[in-house]
Protein backbone atom coordinates (compact mmCIF):
# COMPACT_ATOMS: atom_id res chain seq x y z
CA UNK A 1 0.00 0.00 0.00
CA UNK A 2 0.83 3.58 -0.40
CA UNK A 3 2.12 5.99 2.21
CA UNK A 4 -1.02 7.49 1.69
CA UNK A 5 -2.94 4.45 2.26
CA UNK A 6 -1.59 3.30 5.33
CA UNK A 7 -1.58 6.95 6.70
CA UNK A 8 -5.79 6.95 6.09
CA UNK A 9 -5.74 3.17 7.73
CA UNK A 10 -4.14 4.61 10.53
CA UNK A 11 -6.33 7.24 10.94
CA UNK A 12 -10.08 5.16 10.46
CA UNK A 13 -8.53 2.48 13.22
CA UNK A 14 -7.87 5.44 15.29
CA UNK A 15 -10.97 6.97 15.03
CA UNK A 16 -13.20 3.68 14.60
CA UNK A 17 -11.07 1.07 15.81
CA UNK A 18 -12.91 0.94 18.97
CA UNK A 19 -16.22 1.17 17.63
CA UNK A 20 -15.01 -1.76 14.62
CA UNK A 21 -13.70 -4.02 17.09
CA UNK A 22 -16.87 -3.77 19.40
CA UNK A 23 -19.41 -4.22 16.91
CA UNK A 24 -21.08 -6.89 15.64
CA UNK A 25 -22.15 -7.49 12.43
CA UNK A 26 -25.73 -9.25 10.64
CA UNK A 27 -24.90 -12.32 9.08
CA UNK A 28 -26.21 -12.72 5.29
CA UNK A 29 -28.71 -15.26 5.23
CA UNK A 30 -25.36 -17.34 3.02
CA UNK A 31 -23.87 -16.81 6.51
CA UNK A 32 -26.55 -18.27 8.48
CA UNK A 33 -27.09 -21.52 6.21
CA UNK A 34 -23.53 -22.15 6.38
CA UNK A 35 -23.31 -21.92 10.29
CA UNK A 36 -24.64 -25.59 11.88
CA UNK A 37 -22.23 -27.35 10.11
CA UNK A 38 -19.42 -24.54 11.38
CA UNK A 39 -20.54 -25.44 14.85
CA UNK A 40 -21.08 -28.99 14.65
CA UNK A 41 -17.31 -29.19 13.05
CA UNK A 42 -15.92 -26.86 15.83
CA UNK A 43 -17.43 -29.10 18.57
CA UNK A 44 -15.59 -31.84 17.20
CA UNK A 45 -12.03 -29.86 16.92
CA UNK A 46 -12.58 -29.02 20.69
CA UNK A 47 -13.66 -32.39 21.80
CA UNK A 48 -10.75 -33.83 19.77
CA UNK A 49 -8.33 -31.06 22.51
CA UNK A 50 -9.48 -32.32 25.57
CA UNK A 51 -8.87 -30.27 28.74
CA UNK A 52 -7.04 -27.09 26.66
CA UNK A 53 -8.71 -24.79 24.98
CA UNK A 54 -12.09 -23.70 25.83
CA UNK A 55 -12.28 -20.75 23.41
CA UNK A 56 -11.29 -19.33 20.24
CA UNK A 57 -11.67 -15.75 19.37
CA UNK A 58 -10.56 -14.95 16.26
CA UNK A 59 -10.75 -11.93 14.26
CA UNK A 60 -10.67 -13.77 10.38
CA UNK A 61 -10.66 -17.01 8.73
CA UNK A 62 -7.55 -18.34 8.08
CA UNK A 63 -5.11 -17.57 9.78
CA UNK A 64 -7.23 -15.50 12.51
CA UNK A 65 -5.63 -11.82 13.28
CA UNK A 66 -5.75 -12.30 16.50
CA UNK A 67 -6.90 -15.15 18.98
CA UNK A 68 -7.10 -15.49 22.56
CA UNK A 69 -7.26 -19.39 23.93
CA UNK A 70 -7.74 -20.43 27.86
CA UNK A 71 -5.53 -23.35 28.64
CA UNK A 72 -6.10 -25.58 30.90
CA UNK A 73 -4.36 -24.49 33.72
CA UNK A 74 -6.40 -21.15 33.64
CA UNK A 75 -3.80 -19.16 32.05
CA UNK A 76 -4.46 -17.62 28.73
CA UNK A 77 -2.42 -17.41 25.29
CA UNK A 78 -2.47 -14.81 23.35
CA UNK A 79 -1.80 -14.77 19.81
CA UNK A 80 -1.44 -11.58 17.63
CA UNK A 81 -1.13 -11.88 13.37
CA UNK A 82 -2.07 -8.16 12.57
CA UNK A 83 -1.27 -5.31 14.04
CA UNK A 84 -4.61 -3.66 13.08
CA UNK A 85 -6.44 -6.69 15.23
CA UNK A 86 -4.64 -5.07 18.30
CA UNK A 87 -8.25 -2.82 19.04
CA UNK A 88 -9.83 -6.27 18.40
CA UNK A 89 -7.75 -8.33 20.92
CA UNK A 90 -7.81 -5.79 23.23
CA UNK A 91 -11.41 -5.80 23.31
CA UNK A 92 -11.82 -9.67 24.05
CA UNK A 93 -9.13 -9.25 26.53
CA UNK A 94 -11.70 -6.46 28.27
CA UNK A 95 -15.07 -8.23 27.58
CA UNK A 96 -13.11 -11.41 29.75
CA UNK A 97 -11.86 -9.39 32.02
CA UNK A 98 -8.62 -9.98 32.05
CA UNK A 99 -6.18 -7.12 32.75
CA UNK A 100 -4.18 -7.24 29.56
CA UNK A 101 -3.23 -5.08 26.91
CA UNK A 102 -1.15 -5.08 23.50
CA UNK A 103 0.37 -2.26 23.03
CA UNK A 104 1.56 -1.26 19.15
CA UNK A 105 5.90 -0.48 19.43
CA UNK A 106 6.32 1.69 16.54
CA UNK A 107 8.11 4.36 15.33
CA UNK A 108 4.85 5.78 14.59
CA UNK A 109 3.79 6.15 17.53
CA UNK A 110 4.33 10.37 18.57
CA UNK A 111 4.58 10.13 22.24
CA UNK A 112 6.71 13.43 23.15
CA UNK A 113 5.48 13.56 26.86
CA UNK A 114 4.95 10.46 28.48
CA UNK A 115 2.50 8.92 30.94
CA UNK A 116 4.04 6.58 33.89
CA UNK A 117 2.27 3.57 32.09
CA UNK A 118 4.40 4.51 29.07
CA UNK A 119 7.49 5.19 30.73
CA UNK A 120 7.02 1.65 32.06
CA UNK A 121 6.35 0.34 28.32
CA UNK A 122 9.31 1.79 27.09
CA UNK A 123 11.45 -0.32 29.73
CA UNK A 124 9.15 -3.24 28.93
CA UNK A 125 10.38 -2.88 25.18
CA UNK A 126 13.63 -2.63 26.21
CA UNK A 127 13.63 -5.88 28.59
CA UNK A 128 12.38 -8.14 26.02
CA UNK A 129 14.97 -6.96 22.78
CA UNK A 130 17.31 -8.89 24.66
CA UNK A 131 15.30 -11.85 24.58
CA UNK A 132 14.49 -14.38 22.00
CA UNK A 133 10.69 -13.71 22.94
CA UNK A 134 10.03 -11.74 19.58
CA UNK A 135 10.13 -14.26 17.39
CA UNK A 136 7.00 -15.37 18.83
CA UNK A 137 3.23 -14.26 17.57
CA UNK A 138 1.85 -15.50 20.85
CA UNK A 139 2.41 -14.95 24.54
CA UNK A 140 0.84 -16.48 27.74
CA UNK A 141 -1.15 -14.66 30.25
CA UNK A 142 -2.25 -15.43 33.59
CA UNK A 143 -5.08 -13.26 34.82
CA UNK A 144 -4.52 -14.50 38.40
CA UNK A 145 -1.21 -13.52 38.66
CA UNK A 146 -1.83 -9.58 37.31
CA UNK A 147 -2.15 -7.54 40.69
CA UNK A 148 -5.89 -5.37 41.40
CA UNK A 149 -5.47 -2.06 40.25
CA UNK A 150 -2.62 -3.32 37.29
CA UNK A 151 -2.35 -4.09 33.29
CA UNK A 152 -0.17 -6.28 32.15
CA UNK A 153 1.24 -4.73 28.72
CA UNK A 154 2.06 -7.20 25.72
CA UNK A 155 4.42 -5.05 23.38
CA UNK A 156 3.60 -5.83 19.85
CA UNK A 157 5.76 -5.23 16.91
CA UNK A 158 6.45 -6.08 13.10
CA UNK A 159 9.85 -7.49 12.80
CA UNK A 160 10.66 -8.50 9.21
CA UNK A 161 7.09 -8.67 7.79
CA UNK A 162 6.35 -10.61 11.07
CA UNK A 163 3.93 -9.43 14.19
CA UNK A 164 5.65 -10.65 16.92
CA UNK A 165 4.32 -10.55 20.33
CA UNK A 166 6.43 -10.08 23.69
CA UNK A 167 5.95 -11.63 26.73
CA UNK A 168 3.52 -10.06 29.17
CA UNK A 169 5.18 -7.23 32.12
CA UNK A 170 3.45 -5.48 34.53
CA UNK A 171 2.59 -2.17 33.66
CA UNK A 172 0.15 0.93 35.82
CA UNK A 173 -3.36 0.99 36.02
CA UNK A 174 -3.33 2.50 32.07
CA UNK A 175 -1.77 0.89 29.19
CA UNK A 176 -0.25 3.56 26.36
CA UNK A 177 -1.90 2.99 22.92
CA UNK A 178 1.52 2.59 21.57
CA UNK A 179 5.17 3.53 22.14
CA UNK A 180 8.05 4.07 19.96
CA UNK A 181 10.49 1.59 19.58
CA UNK A 182 14.41 1.98 21.38
CA UNK A 183 16.25 3.65 20.16
CA UNK A 184 14.63 7.14 20.24
CA UNK A 185 14.85 10.81 22.33
CA UNK A 186 11.54 10.80 24.19
CA UNK A 187 11.40 13.17 27.46
CA UNK A 188 9.20 11.30 30.15
CA UNK A 189 6.65 13.30 32.36
CA UNK A 190 8.74 15.27 34.86
CA UNK A 191 6.27 15.91 37.60
CA UNK A 192 6.01 15.04 41.04
CA UNK A 193 4.81 11.38 41.28
CA UNK A 194 6.79 10.02 37.98
CA UNK A 195 7.75 6.78 38.39
CA UNK A 196 11.05 6.45 40.19
CA UNK A 197 12.33 3.26 39.47
CA UNK A 198 14.92 4.07 36.69
CA UNK A 199 18.52 3.76 36.02
CA UNK A 200 20.97 7.18 36.57
CA UNK A 201 22.58 7.47 33.54
CA UNK A 202 24.98 10.30 32.29
CA UNK A 203 22.83 12.37 29.85
CA UNK A 204 25.13 13.49 26.74
CA UNK A 205 25.86 17.23 26.46
CA UNK A 206 24.20 17.42 22.93
CA UNK A 207 20.51 16.40 24.72
CA UNK A 208 21.02 18.91 27.51
CA UNK A 209 19.25 21.60 25.85
CA UNK A 210 17.25 19.37 23.75
CA UNK A 211 15.79 18.46 27.37
CA UNK A 212 15.58 21.55 29.05
CA UNK A 213 13.86 22.94 26.28
CA UNK A 214 11.13 19.82 26.24
CA UNK A 215 10.32 20.60 29.88
CA UNK A 216 10.56 24.41 30.28
CA UNK A 217 12.05 25.66 33.67
CA UNK A 218 11.83 22.75 35.54
CA UNK A 219 14.58 21.81 37.42
CA UNK A 220 15.15 18.32 37.08
CA UNK A 221 17.47 15.49 37.17
CA UNK A 222 17.31 13.36 33.65
CA UNK A 223 17.19 9.60 33.53
CA UNK A 224 18.54 8.88 30.85
CA UNK A 225 19.82 4.71 29.43
CA UNK A 226 22.16 3.76 26.65
CA UNK A 227 20.94 1.93 23.70
CA UNK A 228 23.32 0.47 21.87
CA UNK A 229 23.91 1.37 17.93
CA UNK A 230 21.17 0.03 16.26
CA UNK A 231 18.82 2.18 15.44
CA UNK A 232 17.11 0.82 12.01
CA UNK A 233 14.82 -1.55 10.43
CA UNK A 234 12.23 -1.33 13.16
CA UNK A 235 14.19 -4.11 15.55
CA UNK A 236 14.71 -2.71 19.18
CA UNK A 237 17.84 -2.11 20.19
CA UNK A 238 19.28 -4.05 22.97
CA UNK A 239 20.58 -1.84 26.28
CA UNK A 240 24.32 -1.57 25.80
CA UNK A 241 24.47 -2.01 29.52
CA UNK A 242 22.49 -2.86 32.47
CA UNK A 243 24.98 -0.52 34.11
CA UNK A 244 24.25 3.03 32.78
CA UNK A 245 27.63 4.51 33.43
CA UNK A 246 29.59 1.79 32.04
CA UNK A 247 31.15 2.95 28.96
CA UNK A 248 29.48 2.01 25.34
CA UNK A 249 31.93 0.57 23.52
CA UNK A 250 30.39 2.18 20.37
CA UNK A 251 28.77 6.12 20.48
CA UNK A 252 25.19 5.00 21.70
CA UNK A 253 22.32 6.04 21.29
CA UNK A 254 20.35 7.17 24.46
CA UNK A 255 16.79 7.07 25.39
CA UNK A 256 15.24 9.26 27.86
CA UNK A 257 13.17 7.37 30.37
CA UNK A 258 12.21 9.31 33.04
CA UNK A 259 13.43 12.56 35.41
CA UNK A 260 12.80 13.28 39.07
CA UNK A 261 11.66 16.83 39.73
CA UNK A 262 14.49 18.48 41.92
CA UNK A 263 14.94 22.27 43.84
CA UNK A 264 18.74 22.54 42.30
CA UNK A 265 18.86 23.96 38.59
CA UNK A 266 18.73 21.39 35.85
CA UNK A 267 22.91 21.32 35.18
CA UNK A 268 24.22 21.70 31.81
CA UNK A 269 25.57 18.40 31.42
CA UNK A 270 25.23 15.73 34.29
CA UNK A 271 28.27 13.44 32.88
CA UNK B 1 -19.01 -15.13 5.69
CA UNK B 2 -18.00 -15.05 2.74
CA UNK B 3 -17.85 -11.26 1.47
CA UNK B 4 -17.40 -11.89 -2.33
CA UNK B 5 -14.72 -13.07 -5.03
CA UNK B 6 -11.16 -11.39 -3.26
CA UNK B 7 -10.71 -10.30 -6.85
CA UNK B 8 -13.15 -8.18 -6.70
CA UNK B 9 -12.29 -6.49 -3.52
CA UNK B 10 -13.95 -8.36 -0.81
CA UNK B 11 -11.56 -11.87 0.29
CA UNK B 12 -13.78 -14.46 2.01
CA UNK B 13 -13.65 -13.71 5.75
CA UNK B 14 -15.69 -14.98 8.45
CA UNK B 15 -18.07 -12.97 11.09
CA UNK B 16 -16.70 -14.00 13.97
CA UNK B 17 -17.51 -13.01 17.28
CA UNK B 18 -17.39 -9.13 18.56
CA UNK B 19 -14.15 -7.82 17.59
CA UNK B 20 -13.74 -9.48 14.24
CA UNK B 21 -15.69 -6.35 12.19
CA UNK B 22 -12.33 -4.62 12.42
CA UNK B 23 -10.38 -7.44 10.48
CA UNK B 24 -13.35 -7.77 8.08
CA UNK B 25 -13.32 -4.16 7.54
CA UNK B 26 -8.96 -3.83 6.94
CA UNK B 27 -9.49 -6.58 4.56
CA UNK B 28 -12.26 -4.51 2.44
CA UNK B 29 -10.24 -1.12 3.03
CA UNK B 30 -6.75 -3.09 1.97
CA UNK B 31 -8.98 -4.54 -1.01
CA UNK B 32 -11.03 -1.45 -2.53
CA UNK B 33 -8.54 2.11 -1.51
CA UNK B 34 -7.03 1.80 -4.62
CA UNK B 35 -9.97 1.63 -6.28
CA UNK B 36 -11.99 4.36 -4.39
CA UNK B 37 -9.10 6.73 -5.03
CA UNK B 38 -8.73 6.01 -8.44
CA UNK B 39 -12.97 7.08 -8.67
CA UNK B 40 -11.79 9.93 -7.52
CA UNK B 41 -8.62 11.08 -9.45
CA UNK B 42 -10.84 10.98 -12.39
CA UNK B 43 -13.00 13.29 -10.83
CA UNK B 44 -10.87 15.30 -8.91
CA UNK B 45 -7.10 17.49 -10.26
CA UNK B 46 -6.29 18.47 -6.78
CA UNK B 47 -4.39 15.18 -5.00
CA UNK B 48 -5.75 16.76 -1.52
CA UNK B 49 -9.45 16.52 -2.85
CA UNK B 50 -9.17 13.25 -3.86
CA UNK B 51 -7.33 12.52 -0.51
CA UNK B 52 -10.60 14.45 1.64
CA UNK B 53 -13.07 12.53 -0.12
CA UNK B 54 -11.22 9.03 -0.31
CA UNK B 55 -11.05 9.48 3.29
CA UNK B 56 -14.73 11.08 4.14
CA UNK B 57 -15.70 7.69 1.78
CA UNK B 58 -13.86 5.36 4.17
CA UNK B 59 -14.85 6.98 7.67
CA UNK B 60 -18.43 6.73 6.29
CA UNK B 61 -17.86 3.70 5.65
CA UNK B 62 -16.59 2.70 8.97
CA UNK B 63 -19.15 4.18 10.39
CA UNK B 64 -21.95 2.32 9.35
CA UNK B 65 -19.80 -1.28 8.25
CA UNK B 66 -22.44 -2.77 10.97
CA UNK B 67 -25.39 -2.07 8.78
CA UNK B 68 -23.23 -3.54 5.36
CA UNK B 69 -24.80 -7.22 4.19
CA UNK B 70 -23.01 -8.88 2.02
CA UNK B 71 -25.92 -10.78 1.45
CA UNK B 72 -27.19 -7.82 -0.72
CA UNK B 73 -24.03 -6.89 -2.93
CA UNK B 74 -20.41 -6.99 -2.72
CA UNK B 75 -18.02 -4.42 -0.29
CA UNK B 76 -16.93 -2.63 -3.45
CA UNK B 77 -20.85 -1.85 -4.85
CA UNK B 78 -21.44 -0.81 -1.42
CA UNK B 79 -18.34 1.35 -1.40
CA UNK B 80 -18.78 2.83 -4.82
CA UNK B 81 -22.18 3.53 -3.77
CA UNK B 82 -21.11 5.56 -0.53
CA UNK B 83 -18.15 7.23 -2.69
CA UNK B 84 -20.82 8.31 -5.15
CA UNK B 85 -22.96 9.96 -2.64
CA UNK B 86 -19.90 11.65 -1.24
CA UNK B 87 -19.21 13.03 -4.59
CA UNK B 88 -22.50 14.48 -5.02
CA UNK B 89 -21.95 16.21 -1.88
CA UNK B 90 -18.66 17.55 -2.76
CA UNK B 91 -20.16 19.04 -5.82
CA UNK B 92 -23.15 20.14 -3.49
CA UNK B 93 -20.87 22.31 -1.25
CA UNK B 94 -18.72 23.28 -4.02
CA UNK B 95 -21.90 25.22 -5.93
CA UNK B 96 -22.59 26.85 -2.67
CA UNK B 97 -19.47 27.76 -1.84
CA UNK B 98 -18.71 25.59 1.10
CA UNK B 99 -16.63 23.05 0.19
CA UNK B 100 -13.81 25.22 0.92
CA UNK B 101 -14.63 25.64 4.49
CA UNK B 102 -15.95 21.95 5.15
CA UNK B 103 -12.72 20.57 3.61
CA UNK B 104 -10.04 22.80 6.09
CA UNK B 105 -12.59 21.80 9.01
CA UNK B 106 -12.00 18.03 8.31
CA UNK B 107 -8.81 17.94 6.22
CA UNK B 108 -5.37 16.17 7.39
CA UNK B 109 -2.78 17.82 5.43
CA UNK B 110 -0.91 15.44 2.75
CA UNK B 111 2.84 15.40 3.25
CA UNK B 112 4.99 15.68 0.22
CA UNK B 113 5.21 11.90 -0.29
CA UNK B 114 1.50 11.45 -0.44
CA UNK B 115 0.98 14.45 -2.55
CA UNK B 116 3.15 13.10 -5.37
CA UNK B 117 1.49 9.34 -5.11
CA UNK B 118 -1.55 11.24 -5.45
CA UNK B 119 -0.85 13.26 -8.23
CA UNK B 120 0.40 10.19 -10.34
CA UNK B 121 -2.63 8.32 -9.52
CA UNK B 122 -4.12 11.42 -10.91
CA UNK B 123 -2.18 11.34 -13.63
CA UNK B 124 -2.67 7.88 -14.24
CA UNK B 125 -6.00 8.45 -14.33
CA UNK B 126 -6.20 10.20 -17.44
CA UNK B 127 -7.27 8.60 -19.97
CA UNK B 128 -10.24 7.63 -17.63
CA UNK B 129 -11.10 11.48 -17.77
CA UNK B 130 -11.18 11.61 -21.55
CA UNK B 131 -13.76 8.74 -21.67
CA UNK B 132 -15.87 10.65 -18.85
CA UNK B 133 -15.34 13.73 -21.06
CA UNK B 134 -16.72 12.06 -23.70
CA UNK B 135 -19.54 10.34 -22.21
CA UNK B 136 -20.90 13.96 -20.82
CA UNK B 137 -23.89 13.61 -23.94
CA UNK B 138 -24.91 10.35 -22.40
CA UNK B 139 -27.86 9.85 -19.64
CA UNK B 140 -26.30 10.14 -15.92
CA UNK B 141 -27.26 6.39 -15.28
CA UNK B 142 -24.84 5.25 -19.08
CA UNK B 143 -22.30 7.54 -17.72
CA UNK B 144 -22.42 5.70 -14.49
CA UNK B 145 -22.42 2.23 -15.69
CA UNK B 146 -19.70 2.86 -18.55
CA UNK B 147 -17.41 4.20 -15.65
CA UNK B 148 -18.30 1.59 -12.92
CA UNK B 149 -17.82 -1.26 -15.23
CA UNK B 150 -15.36 -0.31 -18.06
CA UNK B 151 -13.20 2.04 -16.13
CA UNK B 152 -13.54 0.85 -12.15
CA UNK B 153 -14.08 -2.78 -13.02
CA UNK B 154 -17.55 -3.62 -11.22
CA UNK B 155 -19.02 -6.48 -12.44
CA UNK B 156 -22.70 -5.05 -13.77
CA UNK B 157 -23.87 -6.96 -10.89
CA UNK B 158 -22.49 -4.97 -8.52
CA UNK B 159 -22.19 -1.63 -10.71
CA UNK B 160 -26.33 -2.43 -10.59
CA UNK B 161 -26.25 -2.22 -6.53
CA UNK B 162 -24.32 0.86 -6.60
CA UNK B 163 -26.51 2.71 -8.45
CA UNK B 164 -29.35 1.21 -7.11
CA UNK B 165 -31.02 -0.39 -10.39
CA UNK B 166 -31.60 -3.62 -11.16
CA UNK B 167 -29.39 -5.68 -13.04
CA UNK B 168 -31.18 -5.86 -16.05
CA UNK B 169 -31.87 -2.00 -15.93
CA UNK B 170 -28.29 -1.99 -16.35
CA UNK B 171 -27.49 -4.21 -18.64
CA UNK B 172 -29.47 -2.45 -21.03
CA UNK B 173 -28.25 0.90 -20.57
CA UNK B 174 -24.63 0.01 -20.49
CA UNK B 175 -25.12 -2.11 -23.54
CA UNK B 176 -26.66 1.38 -25.22
CA UNK B 177 -24.07 3.94 -23.74
CA UNK B 178 -21.85 1.39 -25.36
CA UNK B 179 -23.24 1.35 -28.36
CA UNK B 180 -23.40 5.25 -28.72
CA UNK B 181 -19.91 5.27 -27.67
CA UNK B 182 -18.43 3.34 -30.78
CA UNK B 183 -20.43 5.07 -32.89
CA UNK B 184 -18.91 8.33 -31.82
CA UNK B 185 -15.63 6.95 -31.86
CA UNK B 186 -16.35 5.78 -35.79
CA UNK B 187 -17.83 9.01 -36.91
CA UNK B 188 -14.57 10.66 -35.41
CA UNK B 189 -12.09 8.35 -37.22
Amino acid sequence: MSKFEDRLWRDLVRRHGADLAEMTRPASKRARRARPRLLAGTSVALAGIGTAAALLLSAASSPPAFAVSRNADGTYTVRLQELAAIHGANAKLAALGIRARIVEVTPACAYRVLSPAAVHAIELAKGIAASDALKSSATRVDPRKIPAGKLQVLPAVRVAGHVNIAPARLAAASAPTCVSPLPQTVVARCAPGSPQRLKTAAAPPTYSGQIRRALGKTSATVHLLPTGNSGNSGKIATPASTHPQAPAKNPPNWVVIGCQVRTSPLPASTS
Amino acid sequence: MMLGDPDRGSAAVSTGPSGSALAEFEQVYRHNVDVVTAYFARRCAEPQVVADLTSETFVRAAGTFGSFDPGRGTARAWLFGIAGHVFAGHCAQTASGRAAVARLAQRRPLDTDEMEELAAKIDAERAGRELIARCTQLPELERAAVEFVDLAGLTPKEAATALGVSRVVLRKRLSRARARLRKEHQGDE
